[in-house]
């Protein structure tokens, strides 16, 4: 089981500079977001979702994630547990971007990295509507979509992206009580029909320190 | 040919607010202009049906404010039982039904035409609306007032169309469709769409320009048109607060 963050001097610089930058007035907006994308169920869901595919032995090089927002906690935990190569984060929100790129500065492509080939992973973020339009590339082993009560059923991107197979990682709620929660479920299986998934190799729900139930299915 | 459009669907207004917009324009635009109105009740020459063909997309249970039937507006194709077409070289100013005009509309059909214009709701503080941008809240658009050439708007009419299930499922309203879509509240001038600059529409219940000019519920006459749309209503109730003023 994977239950915490491997806290590294790196880590500490980088999430030191994105609090630098949302003291800035520019980006004051932003201080909500961040604790909000900080918390511990924030990192409970994150924990848990890396523990079921460490249990599952799926070998992962290549991750596309779905609205990950800041990726904050994700991006370190994909790579130090399951020993990922290249994430890309597919958001919506420009201010994402930014500070996405603070909190991962020390995975984000880097020319003089690259050429040392020290690299052990590459982070990457676009402005991409996934419900909208196909992803640009195609070459990923996983897709991760723990945002999934914010947005329209799984069903659309695979629709979008039909000839690629990929393994599915899907996180939603029945939590109804927020205007952004538009597409709420009652349980993982609701949520695996949302996205169409034949291949259920992993299906449950927890409930999170903020009383959150949270469900999540891992498939094709 | 300048063409002001407004429209009238259910019970949310009644005709008098058609008759009183068109005898505004007829009091204030010092151009030649045909009027028309887009109904589901078309009763005389200058009305044209609204179709039906995005309803079954509209949840009502979602309880979006979707005034998706505008986007009828920007097809390019006639409406099918319609003979009456708009030539190429038209331009379209549509009026939402609740506003009042202080001045000569003719300033909207001389706006350089590079771009379709918007409202961008300049009482609206951007922070909020970049905040709140990802879940679909404070939008800086209001398709109150806007102002395109024909064929300008079609890409935004083939985009819903094409993904009307999505845009209908996530979008809470068209002004959030559009400000998502046609809009960078980033970059403001590099958007599709264009909004109409600081000076030209106010709003009754918001207020004109954030931070400095929020006063509620005042007249300016120094403005082109004051907007009474309020996102803040429930869809179908109407205070009618506006009649007091016309």
């Amino acid at each position: 089981m994977v239950d915490h963050i491997k806290f590294t001097t790196e880590i500490a610089e980088d999430w030191k500079s994105v609090l630098s930058l949302v003291h800035h007035d520019e980006y004051n907006h932003c201080i909500k977001r961040i604790q909000d994308a900080s918390t511990s169920s924030q990192l409970q869901s994150k924990l848990w979702l890396v523990s079921e595919i460490v249990n599952l032995g799926i070998n992962v090089e290549r991750v596309a994630l779905l609205a990950g927002w800041y990726a904050n906690f994700i991006t370190p935990l994909l790579i130090d547990e399951l020993g990922v190569k290249y994430i890309l984060n597919l958001e919506i929100d420009p201010d994402v971007k930014t500070l996405t790129y603070k909190f991962n500065k020390r995975y984000k492509i880097d020319k003089d990295r690259t050429k040392n080939q020290n690299v052990v992973c590459l982070y990457r973020c676009e402005m991409h509507d996934v419900m909208f339009e196909p992803l640009k590339y195609g070459n990923f082993d996983l897709v991760i979509n723990a945002s999934c009560e914010h947005m329209f059923p799984m069903s659309r991107f695979r629709k979008l992206n039909k000839s690629k197979d990929y393994i599915y990682v899907l996180q939603s709620t029945d939590d109804e009580q927020w205007d952004d929660h538009i597409n709420c479920v009652s349980g993982p299986e609701e949520l695996a029909d949302q996205a169409e998934i034949v291949d259920v190799m992993y299906s449950g729900e927890i409930e999170l320190n903020n009383g959150m139930k949270r469900f999540m299915v891992i498939g094709r | 040919m300048n063409n002001i459009l407004c429209m009238k669907w259910g019970d949310k207004y009644d005709d008098s607010y058609v008759e009183k917009l068109k005898e505004q324009c007829e009091a204030n635009c010092s151009v030649p202009f045909k009027f028309w109105c887009f109904t589901d009740k078309p009763e005389k020459d200058w009305h044209i049906p609204i179709p039906t063909t995005l309803d079954k997309f509209y949840d009502e249970d979602r309880g979006f404010f979707w005034a998706y039937r505008k986007c009828y507006m920007f097809r390019h194709g006639q409406i099918s039982g319609d003979n009456r077409y708009f030539p190429d070289n038209s331009k379209f100013l549509f009026l939402d039904l609740d506003v009042i005009i202080h001045q000569d509309l003719k300033y909207f059909f001389d706006l350089p035409n590079d771009k379709p214009w918007i409202v961008r709701g300049w009482w609206n503080d951007i922070l909020t609306v970049k905040r709140n941008y990802a879940k679909h809240k404070s939008t800086p658009l209001n398709s109150s007032a806007i102002v395109w050439n024909k064929d300008q708007m079609v890409p935004v009419w083939n985009h819903v169309v094409d993904n009307a299930e999505v845009v209908f499922f996530t979008s809470p309203s068209l002004d959030n469709y559009l400000a998502h879509h046609w809009y960078d509240p980033w970059k403001e001038d590099e958007g599709f769409l264009q909004g109409f600059p600081q000076g030209d529409i106010y709003s009754w219940y918001k207020g004109n320009v954030f931070p400095h000019d929020m006063e509620k519920k005042k007249i300016r006459e120094d403005h082109k048109i004051c907007l009474f749309n309020n996102s803040t209503q429930t869809e179908g109730v109407n205070t009618d607060e506006i009649k007091e003023l016309w």
